[in-house]
């Protein structure tokens, strides 16, 4: 009961997003050079996924999706210099439990 | 899904009875009787070891089962060998089922030594359930606490752990049990046997349930967030369904021991008729009734836990 009170850590089941950079649905000023999200479980690497497209639906980043590897939560896609516009996060992971999870964000970079 | 669902189910209700199959020996028939001093025909029956083996192909097929239906699920595709391959190599999971099946495979070499020796002996039996232990003890790994961090994913992991062992004590043990009371029925003058094994059981399973009750509480602490998940989630709901029945099953539990109370106090003495036929009853309900939490727990570790 003390842990339903007091709150408990993050439901472990599926990986999930905890946070990302950039932050989901954010306006940016300048140029990220990376999209990184934080998941709640730890990732296959070799299984796991970021692609990032423009307003056209033309993928941008440079396909080297890999896991931090000082955080097996952690999942990461760089980026080229990608100009003002809006864009679309899609990242598909699969757990260490083998539970496959998918889903997408926006994020805005301003002029 | 389906397969998935169905091979989780029979996978750890088999693993788990195996392990229930292989302690029964040790726990509760060698110890009777032992202090019944009988060397009887009853001690070299072996119609537990049929169930054994049995329990060991079920787990060796629905274990490949589960396999192909996570791989058919990462993929998103058909399986094909490259895929398969690729799961079984840099997987936590496939790493995890290379392991278990290199146990699998020495477990079937303890049952077949056994099955060759015609006889118990205590440093082989040990051997076997400590391989079955590891063997059902490792789903921890491959269900949802094995993919967290820090020191509370790992007390999760911990928790579910001793909850999967506790699990081939009671319930596990109840189809070892009923299978027992089958054969042991056919002759009266075993009756003072039963009487014993029961009271055994009776006396190791409650401190199992305890066991259980407290690692599950700790268990849903950790995937239940609130309260109202319980009713309004899928997975709270089945976890809901999977408490009731264990309570309905604990209440015949509970019912067999003041049944057992109500008997002479001497050990010698037989039960009378009527209280054995209640017991049997109460404990094949029992059996029939874990097989299907056994079935929930499968459920509860394919489905998406409340956010």
């Amino acid at each position: 009961m003390a842990i339903f009170l007091f709150g408990i850590p993050s439901a472990w089941g599926h990986a999930f997003i905890d946070h990302a950079e950039p932050a989901v649905g954010s306006k940016l000023g300048s140029q990220p050079r990376t999209v990184k999200i934080w998941f709640t479980q730890r990732l296959e690497p070799a299984l796991c996924k970021i692609q990032v497209f423009d307003s056209r639906g033309t993928e941008v980043d440079k396909e080297d999706t890999k896991v931090d590897p000082s955080n097996a939560q952690v999942l990461l896609v760089s980026l080229p210099v990608i100009k003002a516009g809006k864009y679309r996060v899609v990242w598909r992971v699969v757990s260490v439990d083998t539970h496959v999870t998918n889903g997408s964000f926006e994020f805005e970079i301003t002029e | 899904m389906l397969s998935l669902l169905l091979g989780r189910w029979a996978h750890i209700y088999s693993s788990s009875l195996l392990l229930s199959l292989l302690a029964f020996q040790r726990l509760y028939k060698v110890p009777v009787l032992d202090r019944e001093r009988r060397s009887s025909k009853f001690s070299e029956a072996s119609y537990l070891d049929t169930l054994k083996w049995t329990c060991w192909f079920v787990m060796l097929i629905s274990g490949v089962i589960w396999l192909l239906a996570i791989v058919a699920s990462i993929t998103n595709s058909e399986i094909q060998m490259a895929s398969l391959r690729e799961v079984v190599g840099i997987t936590q999971f496939g790493h995890l089922w290379l392991f278990r099946f290199l146990l699998d495979l020495a477990i079937a070499g303890g049952l077949l030594y056994h099955s060759v020796r015609k006889n118990s002996c205590a440093r082989s039996d040990l051997i076997c359930i400590g391989l079955a232990a590891v063997n059902l003890g490792s789903l921890a790994w491959a269900g949802h606490a094995g993919a967290g961090t820090g020191i509370l994913a790992n007390f999760h992991l911990l928790t579910d752990l001793v909850h999967l062992l506790a699990s081939a004590v009671w319930p596990g043990g109840l189809l070892p049990l009923v299978i027992w009371f089958c054969v042991s029925r056919r002759s009266r003058e075993n009756e003072v046997i039963d009487r014993a094994v029961v009271r055994r059981f009776s006396a190791i399973s409650l401190g199992a349930v305890v066991i259980l009750a407290a690692s599950g509480l700790l268990n849903s602490l950790f995937m239940i967030k609130r309260l109202a998940d319980f009713y309004a989630t899928p997975y709270g709901q089945i976890l809901t369904g999977k408490i009731i029945l264990l309570l309905i099953m604990i209440s015949l539990g509970a019912q067999n021991r003041r049944l057992l109370e109500t008997q002479p106090s001497n050990e010698t003495q037989a039960m009378d008729r009527s209280t054995a036929g209640r017991l049997f009853h109460n404990i094949w309900v029992e059996s029939a009734l874990a097989f299907v939490v056994f079935g929930l727990v499968g459920a509860l570790g394919a489905i998406e836990p409340p956010n």
